[in-house]
């Protein structure tokens, strides 16, 4: 739980924001035409503070689109490499919602290990704060509580700002990076111990939920279970196999790696990827292991709700719902889910 | 239920259990704050899934590349028709095996449009009333004129009768759309070259190269995308904005003649690129240079301009 908690209000928000803009690039949500979208702000006005989640999600922050991995040139005699890492100046990711937070908690599962240590990934990770900011309530697509989350939990976060009555946020500290954020700004009002009880209501309301969270053990085997069952047989109809569920997705991180080169000279770039994509299981050969989009979809709920169980111990769905909302054909995972835990086919 | 959806379910369940079809493509209702979605239906019990309104945009022939060699019934409007005619035209479909069950439309609804008015993070649910779609949100229900919702491609809608079919439901009330359909194209091709350029510049660097237009899109069929291709490769794999442009102008160049219109692309795009703007240019050059709109002509020997060649082409970007 969290030590300090200090009070802003609504008013103050961007003025705050100001201040980092001096030590820190802010990254924060801003509107951009009917939605709003992760970006660079320049002043503490341009955040949006009131939109449920961004239409993009916050992983392309510490894992883009496209990364550069090093260049190269080759001559006669031989190839040179270049590797030299990318600036990276330290960042703050402001106004995140708790879901997404958590899921850059479950990217770091894959991409800061013992086993493979991603330098880039890493360094950013370690350059940003990351400050987020619980939800009044869930939007429609919501379903952070079906995935034993909820919306002020703090995987994830170094801030949590809770909105109190009366125009006040509420910000409490979860990590020493958060605290030195917090220490280093200039904020007018501490937070009396009412406050603090205030901060702390609203998290156990925020957990106090009806909704019963799913059983991703259960869940996982089950999957592993049902994998060539008919289960299978009718999601997929009406997929277009356009990615966007796995794009817009925090925690998808499938990737590609691809060279572009013009004469003797190039870099190797990573590239998203998507199993939702016919060329993602491609072989040389010609032979594809995964030919239809029976085999995607059901690799997509199985690389969530079974594979990442049994590796990290957690599904790998914070309940965003954006793959609900943009889904060109309303395949929703919330569906899939239900008809899972009742399915009792073999 | 409308009349056309009782229409619609008792022909989907004589055509299946007749076996005349094996396959009834429709629309059913969506989940909790989407209207409605695709439907696959197989068995005449499942027919009573089929609902039809306005909120029924998807254009279903995307899906027929994926049934060939079976027997479907299909529910299309009347622009969906001639996406229908484009892929006889260009040897996709078996007619012979093909039901076209032709509904009439009175213009379909822009999801974007509602998202515009009411927060997207506030729509529990969505229903049509008459000529108004009632959205249920957290702060109680909104009634939206239908009129004000209507997709950018059926406002300007010239086409109220299939231009292919079976079997005709009802008929559109619709008058065909007076004024230029093009207008938009107009603006776009009055612009200096710079400024169309920087305009092109702005829309693409939306894009996240995602692919869906291509995936939605009911003509872009091939079996290897040219944007797929390793061998040669032609699309280099970055998000560099050359690469998004390239794309973007290649899969256009390749609509010549073979885009409908439809808005498939623009409804399936996740951040909300304008294509039809560009498309929409290549319609009217296929109209203007080739005297061709795809889909107009139902006769199944029609050749769309990118198939066919003659002397008398217009070749003057030659040099
Ligand atoms: S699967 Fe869907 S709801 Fe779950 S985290 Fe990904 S985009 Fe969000
Ligand atoms: S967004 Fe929907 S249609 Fe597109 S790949 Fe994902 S599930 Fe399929
Ligand atoms: S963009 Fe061109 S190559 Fe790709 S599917 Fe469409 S028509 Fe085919
Ligand atoms: S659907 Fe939209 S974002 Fe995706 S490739 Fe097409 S234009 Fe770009």
């Amino acid at each position: 739980m969290s030590n300090e908690i200090r009070i802003i209000s609504r008013e103050d928000l961007p003025k705050w924001l100001d201040q980092m803009l001096g030590t820190f690039t802010v990254v924060a949500p801003t509107r951009q035409d009917d939605y709003t979208n992760f970006g660079v702000i320049t002043s503490g006005n341009q955040a949006d503070f009131d939109a449920v989640n961004t239409r993009m999600s916050p992983k392309q922050i510490f894992f883009p689109k496209t990364e550069r991995l090093f260049g190269f040139a080759t001559d006669r005699q031989q190839v040179k490499l270049d590797d030299t890492p990318q600036q990276i100046t330290p960042q703050v990711l402001f106004g995140v919602r708790p879901c997404d937070a958590r899921s850059i908690a479950m990217l770091d599962k894959v991409f800061d290990t013992d086993v493979y240590r991603d330098q880039q990934y890493v360094s950013r990770r370690k350059a940003t704060t990351i400050v987020s900011l619980a939800c009044k309530q869930l939007a429609p697509s919501c379903f952070c509580t079906r995935l034993g989350s909820n919306p002020a939990d703090m995987a994830g976060s170094d801030l949590l700002i809770i909105e109190l009555p009366e125009d006040r946020f509420a910000i409490g500290t979860l990590t020493p990076k958060g605290a030195d954020l917090l220490t280093a700004a200039d904020l007018p009002a501490q937070a009396t111990a009412q406050d603090a009880q205030a901060f702390d209501k609203a998290v156990r309301i925020a957990q106090d939920t009806t909704v019963k969270p799913i059983d991703s053990d259960k869940l996982a085997a089950k999957l592993a279970r049902i994998f060539d069952s008919a289960f299978w047989d009718r999601w997929h109809d009406r997929c277009l196999g356009c990615g966007t569920c796995t794009y817009l997705c925090p925690t998808c991180h499938c990737f590609d790696i691809a060279d572009e080169a013009k004469n003797n000279t190039g870099q190797r770039v990573r590239n998203w990827d998507s199993c939702m994509f016919d060329l993602f299981t491609l072989h040389a050969s010609g032979h594809n292991p995964r030919p239809s989009q029976r085999q995607h979809l059901r690799q997509r709920v199985m690389h969530k709700f079974s594979y990442t169980v049994d590796r990290y111990g957690q599904a790998f769905c914070v309940g965003c719902g954006r793959c609900v909302n943009r889904c060109p054909v309303n395949i929703d995972i919330r569906e899939i889910l239900d008809e899972l835990e009742d399915y009792q086919g073999g | 239920m409308s009349s056309i959806e009782q229409e619609l379910r008792k022909i989907a369940a004589d055509l299946l259990s007749t076996k005349k079809v094996d396959l009834v493509i429709g629309y059913e209702s969506g989940s909790a704050g989407i209207g409605v979605r695709p439907a696959f239906i197989r068995s005449a019990s499942d027919a009573d899934r089929l609902v039809y309104n306005p909120l029924c945009g998807h254009n279903l022939s995307v899906f027929l590349n994926r049934h060939k060699g079976q027997k479907v019934a299909i529910v299309l409007k009347p622009c969906d028709t001639r996406s229908i005619v484009g892929l006889i035209q260009e040897r996709q479909i078996d007619r012979d095996l093909l039901t076209i069950l032709a509904v009439p439309c009175e213009g379909v609804v822009d999801i974007s449009r509602i998202e515009k008015i009411v927060p997207p993070d506030t729509i529990r649910s969505l229903a049509i009333e008459n000529d108004e779609l009632v959205v249920q949100t957290d702060q109680g229900p909104k009634r939206l004129p239908l009129k004000d919702l209507l997709s950018p491609g059926c406002a300007i809608c010239k086409i109220t009768e299939p231009v292919i079919s079976d079997q005709v439901l009802g008929q559109s009330q619709r008058k065909p759309a007076e004024g230029d359909e093009f207008a938009e194209v107009q603006a776009f091709s009055a612009k200096s070259p710079q400024q169309r350029w920087d305009d092109f510049c702005s829309e693409m660097s939306k894009c996240i190269t995602c692919f869906a237009c291509r995936n939605a899109c009911p003509a872009c069929y091939c079996t290897t995308c040219f944007i797929d291709a390793s061998g040669p490769k032609w699309l280099g794999k970055t998000d560099h904005l050359s690469d998004v442009q390239v794309f973007h102008i290649t899969r256009m160049i390749h609509m010549a003649g073979r885009c409908t219109g439809c808005g498939a692309c623009l409804r399936a795009c996740p951040v909300g690129v304008n294509l039809h703007k560009y498309t929409g240019k290549i319609r009217s050059d296929a109209r203007e240079f080739f005297d061709f709109e795809a889909g107009d002509d139902p006769d199944a020997k029609a050749k769309p301009p990118l198939s066919t060649y003659s002397g008398s082409d217009p070749n003057d970007f030659f040099m």
